[in-house]
């Protein structure tokens, strides 16, 4: 029995890192006192799975763990549950109750959407759009002192402007070819948008069902909130 | 939602900026507009070390569940944040809040090693307060001192308005309540702190002065001001069984030294062993009763998820209760899964039985701190472990699978001498003997493998060795030489690893151990010429230190290996700890005879210790 948590993370948080937001979960666990199984030996852990981490800095609405289960807790309570043993800044969302057949489900991202903060778009929401309808944009930029070349469209999957300041992108987040989402803000300023991106946040992260569709992680089962 | 006082680039700058932020489980927030006091707690060390401290959540458990007291936290910036904070003129602030410290009422700081000192000065500068206390108005905060390095405050004196002495568990509802009753009625600093001295180990070192003799010992304690008393006792929590504990400890996100809880058994040791400083300012020996503790490990557990619990004490396997205590944990532990970390254990059959159920044996070791290598020296210390307990314990845990011993000495100890040096080598051979002689070849598994560890031995006030002379940088040197040099002469040599650290920290530490009130000036220069973390290895600067005493005309053999006079009146001598000067006297007396005292638990030595009415073994009647 798997459990899937939805999570999301803002405020001073987001300057936890990765491996300490796994930590805070552990013992936020171990805390509720659910029946979550354990690794034998001398020093047992849970059985804890994350999706791929976000960098420090960076809100989520949309991150996720697994956890695997010795028996199923109250399931309508467990949200509030966990939400007592979290700190303002992290927040259950909500969780899955997942289907038997689900694999490796961290292993199985493929996508994930990022919202992107403006100071003000209106004026240059055509040349965004042009942007993003190319076949093809090859981009060099540097990351860790090394020189990266991406063609950017075969990682950019959709984009959607949502108002006046916010655009909405879907880039892949596949454990091979993860996009990392300030490079798509770089890739607009070398392309001449002028209005300053002043934030992104990940929004939701997904894998693919047989015909390749988009699924968010959280739909893999019996949804409770 | 939370603010930080850092912005967004400084905290994606900095490494660790979890560091900074505060908002940990367990954090405490208030209303500051329904608080009337404001307390900063300080730990002048990185926030992964001062997390790690456990009275610092004693008194922030106690001073939070004040109504009137907000009580925050506040740790030694990193130098990378300490050099944008300067640079950006940005005020240190407290965690929680994460607002600036000068606007609070007190700023605590726990004295825990000398070689912090210079961050306490980064705490003051960066806050924003003067850093001399003579310097500082009616509007700035009170910044007191206290922890095992307050029992000798002199060298820190001119930083500090005042110590508080001893545990704090007693005063503080004291000292807040007279603090606001002089804050509604606009007293001045100077008038409340006259008013503080008054209280119950309350230090306050500007109204204490110290006349000196030609060579620079002290002539006599004076009063600065009418009616200020010039003795100031010890501050002691009689019953630990209903103080304060933090149930619900602060947990870190960021990996602390000390990740785990921390289940305090006792204070104080019956050992009297007599180079240990907190064997005697922890006096008398006082127990909690092992339900107590039962409870507190429970509730610890559930509020905190933490993997591991740790016993805490200076002597566990004197805790009358051990056994029982023990075998409660490890099933509860067992269910809950958490580990239990065992504190270091005299070698018997219960302890190897204990150790073999919650470690793994082929990766744990077994551990003694004989301290010296030869009886004499241990006689010397008074420390009571004996060559035949060694080699038995080692021998059963042979039996039982252990092939790791690690051994604990120190050198440079009161009397010692070569012979004494050498001892260590052959006591570390006398150990590896016995593993080839208790272990049959077809049964040694691997080659036994014992690792010997020295530090240099640094004395302390309040200690029978406060009369010693510290050994020099050279002879420190050649010490660790011939402790080297002895273990490599011996036939099983390839079995035995050797481990020293490096000496002039220690030299540094020895002087302000014993320090005086003439250091503050030295430590301030030492400071304002790059001198911080003097703690950490990588931070460490030898060469600022000593151009800071010689600029300062002060040189450090004074306090070190200079020979100190019976009857010298000592730094610290205004402070009474319950344990007397007699009785230390007395002890060292007998160490230069190489004379033992028996233990509180057979016997007592009548230290003074028991005027505090409470103590385990104080007031045994006879049998
Ligand atoms: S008064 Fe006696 S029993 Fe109590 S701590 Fe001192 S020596 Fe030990």
């Amino acid at each position: 029995m798997v459990l899937r948590f939805k999570f999301k993370k803002y405020g001073p948080i987001v300057y936890i890192g990765h491996l300490d937001i796994m930590r805070f979960f552990q013992k936020a666990i171990r805390r509720s006192g659910i029946d979550a199984s354990y690794t034998e030996g001398f020093s047992p852990h849970l059985k804890l799975s994350f999706a791929q981490p976000l960098s420090v800095g960076v809100e989520t609405d949309g991150d996720y763990f697994d956890l695997e289960m010795n028996s199923l807790p109250d399931m309508e309570t467990l949200v509030s549950k966990m939400n007592e043993q979290c700190v303002e800044g992290i927040e259950i969302l909500n969780v899955t109750l997942l289907d038997d057949d689900t694999g490796n489900g961290m292993s199985s991202v493929k996508a994930s959407d990022y919202i992107y903060y403006f100071d003000d778009i209106s004026n240059e929401k055509e040349k965004i759009e042009e942007f993003f309808s190319q076949d093809s944009y090859v981009f060099e930029y540097i990351r860790k002192d090394k020189l990266k070349t991406k063609d950017l469209m075969e990682d950019i999957y959709e984009m959607k402007i949502l108002d006046n300041e916010r655009i909405m992108v879907k880039v892949n987040a596949s454990s091979a070819g993860n996009l990392k989402a300030d490079v798509v803000t770089e890739a607009l300023e070398k392309y001449g948008i002028k209005s300053k991106c002043n934030k992104f946040k990940r929004r939701d992260l997904y894998t693919t069902d047989d015909s390749g569709k988009f699924i968010s992680l959280r739909d893999l089962g019996k949804v409770y909130d | 939602m939370r603010k930080t006082a850092l912005s967004h680039e400084i905290l994606m700058t900095v490494d660790k900026p979890a560091r900074y932020i505060g908002g940990e489980f367990n954090s405490v927030n208030k209303n500051r507009e329904e608080t009337d006091i404001r307390f900063c707690m300080c730990f002048p060390d990185v926030y992964e070390i001062g997390m790690s401290h456990l009275g610092i959540q004693i008194l922030y458990a106690m001073f939070n569940s004040f109504e009137d007291t907000w009580c925050e936290r506040v740790y030694s910036p990193w130098p990378d944040l300490d050099k944008i904070m300067r640079d950006k003129n940005i005020p240190l602030f407290a965690l929680e809040s994460q607002d600036p410290v000068k606007e609070f009422d007190f700023l605590g700081i726990t004295l825990q090693y000398e070689m912090c000192y210079t961050n306490i000065l980064q705490i003051l500068e960066l806050s924003q307060i003067p850093i001399f206390a003579k310097d500082r108005s009616d509007d700035d905060p009170l910044v007191i001192g206290g922890g095992p390095c307050s029992y000798n405050p002199e060298p820190i004196a001119d930083f500090f308005d005042m110590f508080y002495i001893g545990e704090g568990e007693v005063s503080y509802r004291a000292l807040l309540d007279l603090y606001k009753e002089c804050k509604n009625n606009h007293y001045s600093r100077e008038d409340f702190l006259f008013k503080a001295s008054k209280i119950d180990g309350i230090y306050v070192p500007s109204l204490i002065g110290v006349e000196y003799n030609e060579d620079f010992t002290i002539k006599e304690f004076i009063p600065l001001k009418e009616g200020v008393n010039v003795k100031v006792k010890k501050e002691v929590e009689t019953n630990l069984n209903d103080s304060y504990y933090p149930v619900k400890p602060i947990i870190p996100f960021i990996k602390a030294t000390q990740d785990r809880i921390t289940l305090e058994i006792m204070r104080g040791c019956p050992r009297g062993c007599r180079f240990c400083q907190a064997g005697q300012l922890y006096r008398p020996i006082r127990t909690r009763d092992v339900e107590v503790l039962k409870e507190f490990a429970r509730q610890m557990i559930e509020n905190s998820g933490y993997e591991e619990i740790n016993l805490s004490s200076l002597s566990s396997s004197d805790y009358p209760e051990l056994k029982e205590l023990i075998l409660y944990l490890i099933d509860y532990c067992n269910e809950k899964k958490v580990n239990i970390s065992l504190p270091s254990l005299r070698i018997d059959a219960f302890s190897l039985d204990v150790m073999g159920k919650v470690q793994d044996i082929k990766k744990s070791s077994l551990t003694f701190a004989p301290e010296a290598g030869s009886q004499r020296m241990r006689n010397v210390i008074n420390k009571g472990l004996t060559e035949e307990q060694i080699l038995e314990g080692s021998r059963l845990a042979f039996l039982g699978g252990w092939n790791k011993v690690k051994l604990y000495f120190m050198l440079g100890l009161p009397f010692e001498t070569d012979e004494d040096v050498v001892a260590i080598a052959e006591l570390c051979e006398k150990v590896a003997k016995e593993y080839y002689e208790t272990l049959p070849k077809e049964q040694r598994k691997q080659r036994v493998s014992i690792t010997a560890s020295t530090s240099f031995f640094i004395p302390k006030p309040f200690t029978p060795f406060q009369w010693a002379s510290q050994f020099s940088l050279e002879d420190f040197r050649d010490k660790a030489y011939l402790t080297r040099t002895s273990i490599m002469n011996q036939l099983n040599q390839r079995s035995i690893k050797y481990n020293w650290h490096d000496t002039d920290v220690s030299v540094l530490e020895g002087v302000f151990a014993r320090g005086d009130r003439r250091l503050s000036k030295v430590i301030y220069d030492a400071y304002k010429n790059g001198a911080i973390y003097d703690a950490w290895n990588d931070y460490f600067k030898y060469d600022i230190w000593l151009k800071s005493f010689e600029e300062n005309n002060i040189d450090m053999k004074f306090y070190t290996v200079r020979k100190r006079d019976l009857d010298e009146i000592f730094p610290w001598d205004f402070i009474d700890i319950g344990v007397t000067k007699e009785y230390l006297k007395r002890e060292w007396l007998k160490a230069a005879e190489g004379k033992t005292t028996e233990n509180c638990m057979i016997k007592c030595n009548g230290c003074g210790a028991n005027t505090y009415g409470a103590g385990k073994f104080c007031f045994k009647t006879k049998g």
